[in-house]
Formats: C-alpha cells, sequence, structure tokens
C-alpha cells in the first residue's frame, strides 16, 4: 500500500519538473536586437525596438542569403517612459518581447541631451535586460539606425555590436556607464552612430549599416557634446583603450609618410597635487612595427629610425594634446577619470575638494612624456620599388 | 544519548553552505553600502566573531559532553530561565529559517520564475528540507557531501571575469578610517555567528578531537569565500556594488567569454538552490531539534512536517515586501547575534565559574 503512495508521490513530482508557470517556447517570443530611445512630443519618449524576423533566420545561415529579405522588422511606440512605451508596444507585436539576445541601447540626440537618467534606470532595474549590452548614441534620430537592412549582418544591431567589439570607438557597457556616472568624476563617453550613406547601386536606401564616427561626451546623465573622429583616438590614447591600432606620421626629414601597424601602448596616469596646483602626467610607452614607408628613409639605420621615432613621439603627442584641447578646455568634462586617480593617490585632499572638480579639472595642468618605439621594419628594409641607391641610407 | 553517526569532516563541510548560502549573494551590496571600497575588510574581521562562536561552542560542549544548547542552557540558567531562553531561541531560528526561505525564494522569483507564485517555491523548498531533516543528521551531512562542490564550483566560473576587473577599485584603502569598515563588519558577524549552531551536530559527532579542526576549516573558507565574492564584486561594479540588490548576480550576467559563454546566471541559480537547500535544511533540523528537547519528546519525526509548515508562514507573515525584508535584516542585528554569540557567552561564563566553584568545593571539602 505504502509503494503505491510512494509511486505515486514521485509521478506526480516529475509533472513539476517541466517548471510550471514559467515554462516558455521559443516560438512564442519575439527576439530584440536593439532598443532605441527617441524623443516625442509632450515629453514623452519613444521606444523602437528591432526583433528578428524568425523565419528568413535559417535561411540566411545557407549560401550567404539574399540582401534583399529583410531579417529583422522594427516597431516603434510612444509612452511616457521606457517601460509604459513598451507596454503599448507589446500590443503590435503578437509574441512576448524577449531581452535575453539584446545587445545594444541606442539613445537618440535629443534624449540624450535632455538627459537620460530615467530611462537608464530602466536597463539598470529590469532583471531581463543585460548590463554587458553596449550603449551608443546616434546623431539624430536612434530609430532609423534600426531601420536598416544591412547587406552583410543579420541586422544593424549585429552591425554596431561588432564594430564595437574591433574597439574603433569608445566601447560602453550599460555597467560600465553607470560606474562612470557613479563614480569620482561623474562624466562619461559613449560612442557616436552615423549612418553610412548607401551606395549608388544599392536598390533600397535602407541597405547600408549604421556606424561609428566620433564620441558623445556627457557630463552626469546629459550629453554636453560630441567630439570629432580625430579626437576621439586622442581620447582612446588617455583611457589606455589602444589595441592594434594604426599610426600615419609625418618626418622633420624628407617628404612621405611612414604608417605603422599594430601599435600598442601603455598609459600610465600619474597625478599629483602641489600646493594649490593640480598636475597630471600622462606616461605613453609605446612600440609599433612599419607597414607602409612612403620616405626615403631606411629603417634599419639607426639614426635613421632615431629620426622616425621622434617624429612617432611628436605625432602621439599632438593626438592626446588635440584630444586634450576639446575635452578639457572646450566640454570641460573629466571623461578620462583624472578624478579618480587623483582620488585614489590623495584620498584627503580629494575629500576636501571635490565639490569644486568641474572647477579643477579645466585647470589641471597635464605633462604627456611618450616613450615610442619602432620595433621591426615589416618584411623589407630600403623603401620599396626603388633602387637602393636613390634613398637616404644615413 | 544521540547516536554519533557524524565525522568532524561531514560536520565542516555542512557549516560551509549553511553558513554562507545567502551570505555570498546578500553581503557585498550590504557591506558596500557602509564600507564602500573597503568592503572586503569586513568579513575578516566578522571571522573574529565566528571564531568566538566556534571556542564557545565547543567549551561549553566539553563542560557538558553530549549535550545540546537546549540541555546545558537548562542546567547552567536553571530550569525557568533556560526553558525560557530556549523560547526564545526557538522564535529566532524558525524566523530565521523563514526569513531565509522568503530571502531563497524572492530571489529565484524576482529573477527567474516570474510567474510561478512565491508561495509554491517556498513551500516545495521545505518539503524538501523537510524530507531531508526526517532522515537525520547523517542524511543532512551526506547530502552536504554531495552538493557542496556544487556550491563552490560556479564561485570560481566568476574568475572568467578576469578581462573586466579592475583591481585599481580598491585604492584608497581605508581613506575614511576604520569606522565605516566596523559598521559594514556588523553584517557579516550576523552570518559568521551562525556557526554557534555548530553546537547542535557535536554530540552526534563520532570524531570529536577533529570537530575543531575542521569547524576552524569551515570558519575560514567561508571567510575566504565572502572575501573573494566581496572583491570580485568590487573590481568589477566599483562605487556600483552598493546599489545592486544582488553584485553576484550582475556579475554572472557579465561573463561573455568569445560570445559563447554567455547568461551563466542558471549556474548561480543551481548553486542558489543547493546551497539553500542546506542551509534551511540546517536551520530546521535545529528547530526540530530544540523543539523535541525543550519539550522532552521521545521522537521528532512528527514535527518536522508542522513546523516546516510554520516556517513557511513565517515567511509570509510580517513580510509583505524585500523592503520590509531589508528592514528586519537590520533588526536581525541585534537579535541574531546576541542569540548565537552573547547569550551563549554569558551561559559559558557562568558555566565556567560554577564548574571552578564546585571544583574549589570538592577541594575544600577532601
Amino acid at each position: 500500500m505504502s509503494m503505491i503512495v510512494k509511486i505515486t508521490i514521485s509521478l506526480v513530482t516529475i509533472l513539476l519538473l517541466s517548471g510550471c508557470w514559467d515554462r516558455t517556447e521559443l516560438n512564442d517570443l519575439a527576439m530584440i536586437t536593439a532598443l532605441a530611445f527617441d524623443k516625442a512630443e509632450n515629453n514623452q519618449i519613444q521606444t523602437t525596438v528591432q526583433i528578428s524576423i524568425p523565419q528568413s533566420q535559417g535561411g540566411g545561415m545557407m549560401g550567404g542569403g539574399s540582401g534583399s529579405t529583410p531579417k529583422t522588422v522594427t516597431q516603434s511606440e510612444k509612452g511616457y517612459d521606457v517601460t509604459d512605451a513598451l507596454s503599448k508596444l507589446q500590443r503590435k507585436v503578437s509574441r512576448k518581447l524577449f531581452w535575453g539576445q539584446c545587445k545594444v541601447f541606442i539613445f537618440g540626440e535629443e534624449v540624450a541631451k535632455a538627459g537620460i537618467r530615467e530611462h537608464f534606470d530602466f536597463l539598470l532595474r529590469h532583471p531581463k535586460t543585460r548590463e554587458r549590452a553596449y550603449l551608443f548614441v546616434a546623431s539624430g534620430k536612434a530609430s532609423e539606425a534600426l531601420d536598416l537592412s544591412p547587406p552583410s549582418e543579420r541586422s544593424s544591431a549585429e552591425v554596431l555590436r561588432k564594430l564595437t567589439e574591433l574597439k574603433i570607438g569608445v566601447r560602453v557597457t550599460v555597467e560600465q556607464f553607470s560606474m562612470m556616472l557613479k563614480g569620482d568624476s561623474q562624466a562619461a563617453a559613449l560612442p557616436l552612430v552615423n549612418i553610412l550613406p548607401p551606395p549608388p547601386s544599392a536598390s533600397n536606401p535602407n541597405q547600408t549599416i549604421p556606424f561609428i564616427f566620433g564620441t558623445a561626451v556627457f557630463k552626469k546623465d546629459k550629453m554636453v557634446g560630441d567630439i570629432s573622429e580625430k579626437d576621439t583616438r586622442g581620447v582612446l590614447w588617455l583611457k589606455n583603450e589602444i589595441k592594434e591600432y594604426t599610426i600615419t606620421f609625418k618626418n622633420e626629414k624628407g617628404e612621405g609618410l611612414v604608417s605603422l601597424n599594430p601599435v600598442k601602448a601603455d598609459v600610465k596616469l600619474l597625478p599629483k597635487i602641489k600646493g594649490d596646483k593640480w598636475v597630471m602626467t600622462v606616461k605613453v610607452k609605446t612600440v609599433g612595427d612599419i607597414v607602409q614607408n612612403a620616405t626615403l628613409l631606411n629603417p634599419m639605420n639607426q639614426d635613421l629610425l632615431r629620426i622616425l621615432n621622434k617624429a612617432y613621439v611628436k605625432d602621439v603627442t599632438t593626438r592626446i594634446q588635440t584630444a586634450l584641447r576639446k575635452v578639457q578646455h572646450e566640454l570641460k568634462t573629466d571623461i578620462f577619470n583624472f578624478a579618480s586617480e587623483f582620488h585614489r593617490k590623495y584620498p584627503k585632499h580629494w575629500e576636501r575638494s571635490k565639490d569644486r572638480w568641474d572647477e579643477i579639472f579645466p585647470k589641471v595642468e597635464v605633462n604627456i612624456k611618450v616613450n615610442a618605439r619602432i620595433l621591426r621594419p615589416g618584411l623589407i628594409n630600403t623603401p620599396g620599388g626603388m633602387p637602393a641607391e636613390e634613398t637616404i641610407r644615413h | 544519548m544521540e547516536k554519533r553517526n557524524l565525522s568532524a569532516f561531514q560536520m565542516g563541510v555542512l557549516m560551509y553552505p549553511t553558513v554562507l548560502a545567502t551570505g555570498f549573494l546578500a553581503l557585498p551590496t550590504i557591506t558596500a553600502q557602509s564600507a564602500k571600497n573597503d568592503l572586503w575588510l569586513t568579513c575578516i574581521f566578522a571571522s573574529f566573531i565566528g571564531l568566538l562562536t566556534i571556542y564557545m561552542a565547543f567549551r561549553l560542549h566539553e563542560l557538558y559532553p553530549g549535550q545540546t544548547l537546549v540541555q546545558y542552557s537548562e542546567r547552567i540558567l536553571g530550569k525557568l530561565l533556560g526553558k525560557l531562553y530556549i523560547f526564545v531561541f526557538l522564535f529566532y531560528i524558525l524566523n530565521t529559517s523563514g526569513t531565509i526561505t522568503r530571502q531563497y525564494a524572492e530571489f529565484v522569483k524576482g529573477n527567474f520564475l516570474f510567474k510561478t507564485p512565491i508561495t509554491i517555491i517556498m513551500s516545495f523548498m521545505i518539503l524538501l528540507c523537510a524530507i531531508a531533516v526526517r532522515g537525520g543528521v547523517e542524511m543532512l551531512a551526506r547530502c552536504a557531501i554531495i552538493f557542496t562542490p556544487i556550491f563552490i564550483l560556479p564561485l570560481f566560473i566568476l574568475l572568467l571575469l578576469i578581462p573586466d576587473l579592475d583591481a585599481k577599485q580598491i585604492f584608497p584603502v581605508l581613506s575614511h578610517g576604520l569606522i565605516p569598515v566596523f559598521k559594514g563588519s556588523a553584517q557579516p558577524i550576523v552570518w559568521m555567528s551562525e556557526f554557534f549552531l555548530i553546537s547542535f551536530f557535536l554530540p552526534h559527532v563520532s570524531d570529536p578531537e577533529k570537530g575543531k579542526k575542521w569547524s576552524y576549516i569551515s570558519l575560514c573558507s567561508v571567510t575566504l569565500s565572502l572575501t573573494y565574492v566581496n572583491l570580485l564584486s568590487l573590481f568589477l561594479l566599483g562605487p556600483d556594488t552598493g546599489n545592486k540588490i544582488y553584485p553576484i548576480l550582475v556579475a554572472f550576467r557579465y561573463i561573455s567569454i568569445g560570445n559563447i559563454f554567455e547568461n551563466m546566471e542558471a549556474l548561480l541559480l543551481a548553486m542558489w538552490i543547493v546551497g539553500n537547500f542546506i542551509k534551511i535544511s540546517a536551520f530546521l533540523y535545529v528547530a526540530v531539534h530544540s523543539l523535541r528537547q525543550w519539550l522532552h519528546l521521545s521522537d521528532d519525526r512528527h514535527i518536522t512536517f508542522p513546523l516546516g509548515i510554520l516556517v513557511v508562514v513565517l515567511g509570509i507573515w510580517d513580510l509583505p515586501d524585500s523592503s520590509k525584508i531589508g528592514e528586519n535584516l537590520k533588526l536581525g542585528l541585534i537579535l541574531i547575534p546576541s542569540c548565537l554569540a552573547l547569550i551563549p557567552l554569558i551561559l559559558l561564563i557562568i558555566a565556567v565559574l560554577r564548574k571552578q566553584r564546585t571544583t574549589d568545593e570538592g577541594e575544600s571539602s577532601l
């Protein structure tokens, strides 16, 4: 008798193993690949989601897929806040919105300038959005970047994610952004997204990609300005995010440019407070290999190499200086997180003056010390495509 | 006399998830709120209380061998006071079990099973724990031996985060002095004082001479694990640690290796379930055992399920929302260490004084 009871009980528990109420089927879910925030009238927010279309996904894997059929669809809706807008948006989508694969969040420029704190709270608080998703700011309307159907990837969100992982611009995840705004400097930099003009041969104007061009600068939760692609490179140096980088520079002896790739760098920020003067020494140690040499100099010659090294140092210093001029003196926003460096070295001093950091930062004196060395000449020694006699050898 | 069918090693392994299960998820954020970037020091400070409670449990057990807290507190404090203390202790242990069960279920419901009613999550866990407790202390120990490795392994998976960690977040060390660190230590002390529960397992230990060694090893591993988890959340989240409800959940979600190893939080859930299974079972075992000895019942099998139901009820009653659970945790700051550390300390002092007097009297009467 008790045997029967035991067997019945274990059979009943097996039924519960399927996970009770929270069973979800893949065909009931709408995979969101990106979410965009735009400003709408009456102080409302417009949210746009990009959903991958399940049927064409399998087909896309085989034989390159046809570029003409879109593999994603976008839907947008307005609301008083993000959650409100998204709940209204659910009415237009037959499947339940699923956040697990959403790795791209884009803020429209207008929203970014008005302040993103309330929207950003949703990204941090919602249990299903992911902290590792990347954040972007679109120059213009964010939803436009999602409407594109790129020829080479499944979705424009995928394009942005892959571009970010190539580390060509600043790379900021939701969690990192949250830390930047909570940290000592309360400033952040996000990559700026533009839309590449479609090639004239494209049948559909949407057949293009969004790409990263420049950086949006945030003070607290508001975007205060943007910096150009050129200055962004200087910012990357200061943030020690240089990896597999390319540098092209002139030298004082003769015409022509030299290009180095990959360039590796190690950047150290050394803070110092002397009385009332705050000084930051930026120590850069960088090495690179020559991949193109349009000058007449033979890099295997120690004397000539010294000239090239000097030009290399000068180029890196200029890059950093241009970025500093823009960020430190024009935008006056500490996206390099100098604040934390000072805080760590001078905790007591920092406590006293942290409220005045906005005034102090533009006045911080920055010394740049670059140690740059060209390590290898590539596969050839004297400049290629000409007789060795015509080159400068000493 | 109880059967001695628990080895010292098993007891040490059993105590590890019993103390740590809820701690590694809740402590980084609680300690970060007051100690900021010095949070990693808090557990090291708190471990001294753990050291004290283990020492007390062993000393009391040496003075009253084969007896649990329930039995010797009656002999030390007298029948009335002893019974009263055990009543308070029983209330505490049941209430704490309820809170732990609720915390366990809150995490599961808030992050994974959104639609499942919380009562179901709690009841099924308690059902499982009650079955384990009915099996006796040996069953608990064997469960612990099997599940503790599953509980520990995911902690190592967090090492995949190394590329995202920033060790500089630890500086400046102690920039606000020691006071915030001591304030931050208050909560880990609650967890560390739970080591006193070994006083209920000691009468079963078959090799008591090794008991001390394994308890201290257990304490060391708990302290190390907590410090590791604290440091990891600090390195990953920096100033944001105190703002997360579950920093370690964020850490698990943040793991991404080559876009393949992602969404690892299911591992955390597995670890959370097995850890809390052991923890709740140990607490329920102590509750059942002390009630039995308090009322001098001959068998504890009849009271296991009723007490289990009481634990579920206590986990729902008076805890309307998570903010209230947080409030109650702060209240527990006073109640728990006094139940598990302060009163045992008083017990020990009285017991030692008494022993001295009886030996003195014995000597003088000679």
